[in-house]
């Protein structure tokens, strides 16, 4: 059951890499982000893990690191509700599937 | 948007005078006292990169080729995919044997060859591996933001049209996006078509006996030309401008070099060389001029002067070949316009509205009184080129960096020049223009940012966009949107000219 959704995961990732949707989704998702204020809220967040470790005993990778986390979970619903729609709209005109 | 991450950590960083700061390992304690906070001292140890100082010294890297040298790397990547794994995801470019790796092998990558910077192939920062971390360079990061903004840009392009004639791109040499917009513009100036195309053998009137066809600015123009209007049958190559280039350095000094420069020194810098390797022998008489600038872009100027206490007027005319304005607001004696409303009719206006001179030294009344002086345009040119001067210099900053004004200014297709002029007997419909035109600026500065220009094809009333070797066509909406630099119209109904 597992591999089977597996399987369909991979086409279907497929299936957006060819057709330039996915590039289109990142794009949409970017501009999203953006308007919900998530980017500033990690800017702010950033700002203030660099403040507290030291600008000198922080790489980038580590400061990825740190923030990914948080990142992930101020993703505001709205737009995994979006992002979820815009997908079922793509696989329901692509039913060749 | 332009992600301008690390310019947040760089108002940190030192100014730019630490670059040549002694070597790492000298990090002395002692002119820590004068620092404000320890932080600066330990900072020391990491910043700047050895290795980018190492890098930039081996191939003389500078501000202008450093653009080049990114751009030519990113080119060759066009599909990133790493070497060793096919992976395409997060690929960085060695910046010592320019391969495309993943993460994984590029680090692997770094201590096998001792190779120790890599950018990023999508954001373009430089990575060091002996510093273990981004690393942060002035020369790298104003390429790096000048590359991000021409993507910016040319993600807009549809695959350039190939079936169109008349019209081509011009491939960028490094920073010439200047000169190539200048060359766009002035290719496709209705009135020039019949001075270039009308003969394929071009007997030359340069008088020099050096004449060979890469010295002369015409022969090399009547190329670029022939070019563009067989163009369908190359399947639209982009035409390079080399020789024309090296031309133009040639003969104008303060031009020459890979840096971006000012495109309305340009159009004028071309102006004066056509007009000096064509030019008659009487010099003086600039009325009998025959070169395709006096005779298509030469106007003049008149500024009357009226002196406020005898009443007696001085009028002076000057010859120009465009005409520069100056943007409604750029001194703050201008309340004159709403911040809505800026157009080229508000700087035609202001340009030619009369302002008080406190200091005028009157003859009649032998002495200094204040004047009314009032511009207009006394001869318009069958080709009228309009400058807004959106740079300023700022003086503050060490570099030469040109500040630049980047509000909106509307523009008309159609322009009629009448309340403009010196109000003599002439022909009211004379002085209606149509734009073919436009140069347009993107960016914060002159060195930073990017001209494109849009073009009118006459005979099918549609517009292109020419970013360098990308041409497409475009919506009228586009063009009159964009952040004008120079305006092209030409005089509708031209009479024959002699």
């Amino acid at each position: 059951m597992a591999e089977k959704s597996a399987q369909i995961r991979a086409t279907l990732n497929a299936k957006l890499i060819e057709s330039g949707e996915r590039e289109q989704m990142k794009q949409l998702l970017r501009q999203r982000l953006i308007e919900y204020g998530w980017r500033d809220q990690m800017k702010a967040y950033c700002k203030e893990s660099v403040k507290q470790k030291g600008l000198e005993n922080l790489t980038v990778d580590e400061l990825v690191q740190e923030i990914t986390p948080k990142g992930r979970a101020l993703v505001p619903d709205a737009i995994k509700k979006e992002m979820l729609a815009h997908l079922r709209q793509y696989l329901a005109k692509h039913e060749d599937l | 948007m332009i992600e301008l991450s690390s310019a947040t950590t760089s108002s940190s960083f030192p100014s730019m005078g630490l670059v040549s700061s002694p070597p790492r390992s000298v990090c002395s304690t002692t002119n820590s006292t004068s620092s404000p906070t320890v932080v600066v001292q330990t900072r020391l140890h990491k910043f700047p990169c050895q290795e980018i100082e190492k890098l930039k010294q081996k191939y003389r890297i500078q501000h202008t080729s450093c653009f080049t040298h990114l751009q030519n790397l990113i080119n060759k990547h066009r599909i990133p995919k790493c070497r060793e794994c096919g992976l395409d995801e997060q690929c960085r470019i060695c910046l010592d044997c320019s391969l495309c790796l993943c993460r994984h092998h590029a680090q692997q990558h770094s201590r096998l060859c001792s190779h120790a910077l890599a950018i990023d192939i999508k954001r373009l920062f430089v990575h060091c591996y002996i510093c273990g971390d981004v690393q942060y360079d002035s020369v790298f990061e104003r390429a790096r933001r000048k590359i991000i903004l021409l993507q910016q840009n040319s993600s807009n392009n549809s695959p350039s049209s190939s079936t169109i004639g008349g019209i081509c791109g011009l491939l960028n040499l490094g920073n010439t996006c200047f000169m190539n917009s200048v060359l766009q513009a002035f290719v496709h100036a209705p009135v020039l078509r019949d001075c270039f195309l009308s003969e394929k053998q071009h007997h030359c009137e340069f008088q020099d006996t050096n004449h060979t066809i890469t010295n002369c600015i015409m022969c090399q123009l009547r190329q670029l030309y022939h070019h563009v209007h067989e163009g369908q049958q190359r399947s639209n190559e982009p035409f390079v401008p080399s020789q024309l280039l090296y031309l133009i350095w040639t003969h104008e000094n303060h031009l020459a070099g890979f840096e971006e420069q000012d495109a309305q020194e340009l159009l004028m810098a071309l102006f004066n060389i056509i007009h000096s390797q064509n030019s008659n022998d009487d010099v003086d008489d600039e009325k009998t001029c025959s070169c395709i600038i006096d005779r298509f872009f030469k106007g003049a100027l008149q500024s009357e002067i009226t002196c406020s206490q005898c009443g007696s007027v001085s009028t002076k005319n000057d010859l120009v070949r465009d005409i520069s304005l100056q943007l409604p607001f750029a001194s703050s004696n201008d309340e004159c316009f709403p911040s809505s409303s800026y157009s080229l009719e508000n700087c035609l206006w202001r340009f030619t509205h009369s302002e008080t001179l406190s200091n005028f030294y009157c003859d009649k009344c032998q002495m200094s009184m204040s004047a009314n002086i009032k511009l207009t345009i006394s001869q318009a040119p069958i080709v009228a080129c309009f400058h807004l001067k959106r740079f300023q210099y700022v003086k503050k900053s060490r570099s030469k960096m040109r500040k630049k004004i980047s509000a909106h200014i509307s523009f008309p297709d159609e322009l009629d020049l009448t309340p403009y002029m010196t109000i003599t007997n002439f022909n009211k419909d004379h002085n209606k223009y149509c734009l073919f035109a436009v140069i347009s600026h993107f960016g914060s500065s002159v060195e930073t940012g990017h001209y494109m220009c849009y073009v009118k094809l006459q005979l099918q009333n549609r517009w292109f966009r020419c970013d360098d070797h990308c041409v497409c066509e475009v919506s009228a909406e586009e063009v009159f949107k964009s952040e004008c630099y120079l305006l092209f119209y030409q005089r509708m109904s031209v009479e024959p000219t002699s």
